[in-house]
């Protein structure tokens, strides 16, 4: 295994790992639901990421054929989409706007481009759920243009679901061109971004919880 | 060649004349123990069917597709039990527990079948691991069912990402203790560890 791989590989893990224990904790305290749902999706995370670690600790190689990292993936895709569901549940009227049409095209275009490289199944469950959350985010978002107090504390949220997501369309896209195991390879930047993501998670998912 | 089918039923036939006389919440029990059971023989059938069409040796068979059937087949009795009788939340987290413990009890009788039963320390590590992996996935799928168990669509999202993450559990689990010495020693300990620390802490969520 590579040793940026490795080590950005183990940074991610060790974040997840320490957010999860902080979320559970929470979930334990508090048994809100929210708390619970973003354990879930950190521990999802958390368990796709250590499984392929360990597959390429032990046979030098991605668990090309095994799909069980990206069932955990995707579960967590979906507590995340649960998340957004969660802090929406007392309505957000369906905005206008086309932002709305043209990111499910972009996703659909870059899933097709996936497909031709990859699973269809799996590129296809992970392009509806990630068009749902980011449909959900940017709603949310326009919702709040303009608008201030409990409301508006959910903002925060949607921007970082948004940045997740866009860091995770990156790396994909990127995988596909750049495959040099060096610092210089944006890939490794992009995956490191996504974990400090995770960090920042815990706080805006505390003050979405206080809508 | 390992005749489960005849360890089934040695250690099912017990279990069923006591589901059949004795009365209350004790059937009920040792009626998700024996689901387990049925589970875990029906596991390896569809285990295997799928290792020979997939061309798969016994490593990959059980680092892909046992845990995939084995957590499957796990929640089939849970959520019939949960979608027709529509029990109180406790009552259904004991019913998955006893059914991941049924599940375990099968397996390791199976296990001692196929390799024997010498190895005090091997087996005492590798009984209390499997036993505590089966009921770390049970807790995982208590707390994600019966937080998620609200309008139909949570529920079908809620059932799809716990089954993911107990399969992802097992995966793992499945992957160290097909290693020798120190990663199959972690492999063991993790679930007993995470179980215990679920005694503690989490018990109040379930």
């Amino acid at each position: 295994m590579n040793d940026i791989n490795t080590l950005e590989n183990i940074f991610q893990i060790t974040v997840l790992a320490v957010c999860l224990i902080i979320a559970v904790v929470r979930s334990v305290r508090t048994t809100s639901r929210i708390w619970i749902l973003l354990s879930m999706f950190l521990g999802a995370f958390f368990l796709g990421d250590l499984y392929w670690v360990l597959w390429l600790l032990f046979y030098g190689e991605t668990p090309y054929y095994s799909y069980i990292p990206s069932l955990s993936w995707n579960a967590a895709y979906i507590y995340q989409l649960l998340v957004l569901m969660h802090v929406q549940r007392k309505g957000v009227p369906r905005q206008r706007s086309a932002f709305l049409w043209i990111i499910p095209a972009v996703i659909v275009g870059l899933c097709a481009f996936y497909m031709t490289h990859g699973d269809y199944l799996a590129n296809l469950i992970t392009a509806v759920i990630s068009i749902y959350s980011i449909q959900y985010s940017m709603n949310g978002l326009l919702y709040l243009r303009g608008k201030s107090g409990s409301e508006a504390k959910a903002r925060p949220l949607y921007i970082l679901t948004l940045v997740f997501w866009a860091l995770e369309y990156a790396m994909w896209t990127l995988s596909m061109f750049w495959m040099g195991d060096t610092l210089a390879n944006p890939y490794f930047w992009c995956d490191i971004a996504l974990s400090i993501c995770f960090i920042f998670c815990l706080p805006l998912t505390a003050k979405a919880a206080e809508i | 060649m390992t005749y489960i089918e005849n360890i089934f039923i040695c250690l099912t036939a017990p279990l069923i004349i006591a589901i059949l006389v004795r009365p209350g919440k004790g059937r009920q029990m040792m009626s998700f123990l024996l689901s387990g059971m049925t589970a875990c023989l029906l596991s390896s059938y569809i285990s295997t069917f799928l290792a020979a069409v997939n061309g798969a040796d016994l490593t990959a068979a059980s680092l892909t597709i046992a845990p995939v059937v084995e957590e499957s087949m796990k929640l089939v009795p849970v959520l019939f039990y949960l979608l027709v009788f529509e029990p109180r939340r406790e009552e259904a987290s004991g019913c998955v527990t006893m059914t991941a413990i049924g599940f375990a009890t099968f397996e390791n009788a199976c296990y001692l079948i196929q390799n024997g039963a010498a190895q005090t320390l091997h087996l005492l590590i590798r009984g209390f691991g499997t036993g505590a992996m089966h009921v770390v996935c049970g807790i995982i799928v208590s707390v994600g069912l019966f937080h998620l168990w609200d309008r139909v669509w949570i529920r079908m999202a809620g059932i799809i990402g716990v089954l993911a993450v107990a399969i992802s559990f097992h995966g793992i689990f499945n992957m160290l203790v097909s290693q020798q010495g120190a990663a199959a020693t972690a492999g063991y300990l993790i679930p007993m560890i995470t179980g215990i620390l679920s005694a503690i802490f989490v018990k109040n969520l379930l």
